[in-house]
């Protein structure tokens, strides 16, 4: 018998051991039991099969990663369609439709109609070229574009442009003198004294100078505007090395999530 | 006609989005709360386009025994294995009951979460190994990257953290923020701008070639 | 014998203080087998490394594999340290009165939730704790399961919840931003009904909610987009609502620009997480070491970071020593 025949049945036959390893044979509902058996035994298996990924790329890791993309299209397609269709759309819609689907009729709303005549518009695309109408779904296109843009732009101009100038903008460059004691008080990086605070402060606001330089390309980056553009990819430099060390925490933080999983749920070694 | 009806909406819809953001009447936040909702609506659709996409695309594998093309039958036996529990149907007692089915929950918990939560955590693995490839204090640049991702990793460490946290936490709060202002004040930018040459109809990629 | 000696009082003062052992481990004989073989295996990397030899991929993998593993079983915990950005969102709920309206959005899949879901619990526990009302709502198609997931986990703390007066679900709504945009000011017209189709109206913690602002705190926990950063731009700065936020770790840094101003603490991944924990045991001690997962997860974290560091390290002796020897034979 040839590998490829004998590799997915020996996987089976492994499949049914562990299977049968976590099958509590006495429960009263033996159905349920064996259904339970099963979801932790697959949840475990795939598991592996990413991990095998990391061996090499193999049939397994790609059984697992096919299964995936059909899961998961179907999962938000579902979850979209009873959220946004069902509870949102259809109450405003028809009595009729609520009651089919057990939701609550709140009273017609014309204008819900409008995203349903640009969503079929979108299904257009899916009609035979032959009808020649699929650039209908271009129209719908063009809303999305446009409400997305109008809607960025100044959510953006807010947030990420006049909020983050006056934050950087409003922070005292100068201490409030109190005497030269109080001036150099306290050292602690954590809650420090007005040292400290003015020197942070001095950082920023030239750390973000810099930084803003050297995203400016408009201008070669030589002289003076170059040394300023060298100092803002010091300052990023620090940056990436903290989010370096955050990217770290989150990955290991994933790792030990399906460990335990595999060591607690799965095997059982741990409780 | 098939260009120029799609920039027009883009003109109108663009321009009303940003006018009725600046408006401060009650009818016009109205209205503008009216335009997102329809957006959201007519996302579902747009998700339905792309599965039919998919299904199209695996069937087409299938049928032309295009390589791996066995696996397409696990992406449509994963598709509409979750579709079908997915529905609504049959009364109170019947399996399909849509989001709530009990099935429906399994196949999430139990197929997608494991294989989602360990493709990412296999990250673990590839950032070690990078780590030791490429982390070296080969300039000036590359020690300052590794010295901040080092004072920012020894936080976790016992007695050593007591000492480097605030070091750590001046790191984050200070240098980090400058460069991250500067980084979202350009990416601010960025927006406004693509979304004015969205609007005015200078930018058109989404539009497609024909 | 191991086990008495490790147990001593002679050296359990040594590493007490760095570790402890939790009761679900697989026990100290294999903690000192891990520890062997952890040092054994990152002593053949650093003598391969510095004799200027490969050392292979899948060597690396197998050994950050161990190490995380070996952690995992031996369920290492250790001291976290708190910090006053994760503090800030534990006093303001603390500050809160009684029948408090908090939203709590889970913004986040299955790859978030190790370290986020921890969070999402510690904050749902001190809530319910402080008597505060609850609304969980997400952005994710995926969150809805994670809330599930979430409301599972404090039922048993808090029996006499009833759903609709302390806490409510308004589940998940596609449209990114512009479900923000239009809760930020309507919040009923995104959400007419709750999860299983309830009209909001008779809900009764719901009453006089109208928008996000109603709510004394939004706390927004995210992995990415839509997310903290989304609530920051699409809710907050319209309407000047009061947030905190968890952060996935690799968002963390990135979210440093909007604290204290636009939001008024953060928890940066599952330290954050732990720190969260740590503060809600100290102040309601039922909620037990042994029962908060981001915590669990901090020992193995360490673990691996010491690893990762070791080979950080080791890779840079060997690069300066290389540097060296061509400088000496140039």
């Amino acid at each position: 018998m040839n590998r490829k025949v004998m590799i997915p049945i020996a996987s089976i036959i492994v499949f049914i051991g562990f299977l049968l390893l976590k099958f509590d044979f006495e429960a009263v509902d033996s159905s349920q039991a064996l259904w339970d058996a099963f979801i932790v035994t697959a949840g475990g298996f795939l598991t592996l099969m990413i991990f095998s990924f990391l061996y090499r790329d193999n049939p397994f890791y790609k059984f697992a990663e096919h299964l995936y993309v059909g899961v998961s299209a179907a999962y938000w397609m579902c979850v979209g369609f009873w959220s946004n269709i069902v509870q949102q759309a259809i109450p405003h819609l028809s009595p009729w439709l609520s009651e089919a689907l057990d939701q609550p009729f709140l009273g017609y709303k014309w204008d819900y109609w409008i995203p349903i005549a640009f969503g079929l518009l979108l299904l257009t695309r899916l009609l035979p070229d032959s009808l020649k109408i699929g650039w209908l779904s271009k129209w719908t296109l063009a809303f999305i574009v446009a409400s997305t843009a109008g809607l960025l732009m100044t959510a953006n101009l807010k947030a990420n442009f006049i909020s983050q100038i006056s934050s950087t903008m409003s922070l005292p460059l100068l201490p409030d003198w109190t005497g030269f004691g109080d001036f150099v008080s306290n050292f602690d990086l954590s809650y420090g004294g007005q040292f400290i605070k003015m020197l942070s402060n001095w950082v920023i606001v030239v750390g973000v100078i810099s930084g803003l330089v050297y995203f400016f390309f408009s201008k070669e980056h030589t002289g003076w505007f170059g040394r300023v553009s060298r100092l803002g990819i010091w300052v990023l430099m620090v940056t990436f090395g903290a989010s370096f060390g955050y990217t770290v925490m989150g990955r290991v933080s994933l790792l030990v999530g399906r460990l335990t999983f595999l060591f607690r749920d799965w095997a059982g070694i741990i409780s | 006609m098939k260009r120029q009806i799609p920039l027009a909406l883009v003109f109108i819809f663009g321009w009303l989005m940003l006018a009725l953001y600046f408006i401060p009447l009650e009818g016009a936040q109205k209205v503008n709360e009216n335009m997102l909702d329809w957006t959201s609506i007519i996302g579902i659709f747009a998700l339905a386009l792309g599965i039919w996409s998919l299904i199209t695309v695996n069937l087409d594998r299938i049928k032309h025994k295009k390589r791996d093309w066995q696996y397409s039958f696990i992406t449509l036996f994963g598709l509409f294995g979750m579709i079908i529990f997915g529905l609504k149907f049959g009364g109170e007692n019947s399996m399909f009951q849509g989001q709530e089915s009990y099935m429906f929950r399994h196949f999430f918990n139990d197929i997608l979460i494991p294989i989602y939560s360990t493709m990412f955590s296999l990250l673990a693995f590839f950032i070690a190994s990078a780590a030791y490839r490429a982390f070296r204090a080969r300039s000036a640049l590359a020690s300052i990257l590794l010295i901040g991702a080092i004072i920012v990793m020894i936080r976790f460490f016992p007695f050593v953290a007591e000492y480097t946290r605030p070091v750590a936490d001046w790191i984050l709060n200070v240098p980090n923020l400058a460069a991250k202002r500067a980084i979202w004040m350009g990416v601010g930018l960025g927006i406004v701008a693509t979304g004015l040459k969205v609007i005015l109809g200078i930018e058109r990629a989404y539009m497609g070639r024909d | 014998m191991i086990q008495a000696l490790f147990l001593s009082p002679v050296f359990s003062p040594l590493f007490s203080p760095l570790f402890s052992v939790v009761s679900h481990g697989l026990g100290p004989v294999f903690s000192w087998i891990f520890w062997i073989l952890f040092v054994a295996g990152v002593g053949w990397v650093f003598w391969r490394t510095i004799k200027g030899r490969e050392v292979e991929r899948r060597v690396i993998f197998l050994m950050m594999g161990l190490t995380v593993a070996g952690a995992v079983l031996t369920g290492i915990v250790l001291p976290v340290q708190e910090t006053v950005v994760v503090r800030n969102i534990f006093d303001t709920i603390e500050n809160l009165e009684e029948g408090d309206k908090v939203l709590l959005s889970l913004d986040y899949d299955p790859s978030g939730a190790p370290e986020l879901q921890p969070m999402a619990i510690a904050v749902s526990q001190h809530c319910l704790e402080k008597k505060l009302k609850i609304c969980y709502m997400t952005l994710w198609g995926t969150g809805g399961a994670m809330i599930a997931d979430v409301i599972t986990a404090i039922r048993p703390d808090f029996p006499e919840l009833v759903y609709g007066e302390d806490y409510c679900n308004v589940g998940y709504r596609a449209g990114n931003e512009a479900v923000l945009k239009v809760i930020a000011t309507d919040f009923r017209k995104t959400f007419p009904t709750d999860v299983s189709g309830i009209v909001l109206d008779s809900l009764p913690m719901m009453t006089g909610v109208t928008a996000c602002p109603d709510f004394s705190y939004i706390v927004a926990i995210g992995s990415g987009r839509p997310g903290i950063k989304e609530w920051v731009e699409y809710v907050v700065e319209p309407s000047g609502a009061l947030m905190g936020s968890g952060a996935a770790a690799v968002s963390a840094p990135q979210l440093y620009p909007y604290y204290p101003q636009q939001m008024n603490g953060m928890m940066g991944g599952s330290k954050g997480a732990s720190e969260y924990e740590k503060m809600l045991r100290r102040g309601y001690p039922k909620y037990g070491e042994f029962r908060a997962q981001a915590t669990e997860i901090m020992g193995p974290q360490t673990v691996a970071h010491v690893f990762l560091m070791l080979l950080i390290i080791f890779a840079n002796i060997s690069f300066f020593l290389a540097k060296k020897r061509k400088g000496a034979s140039a």
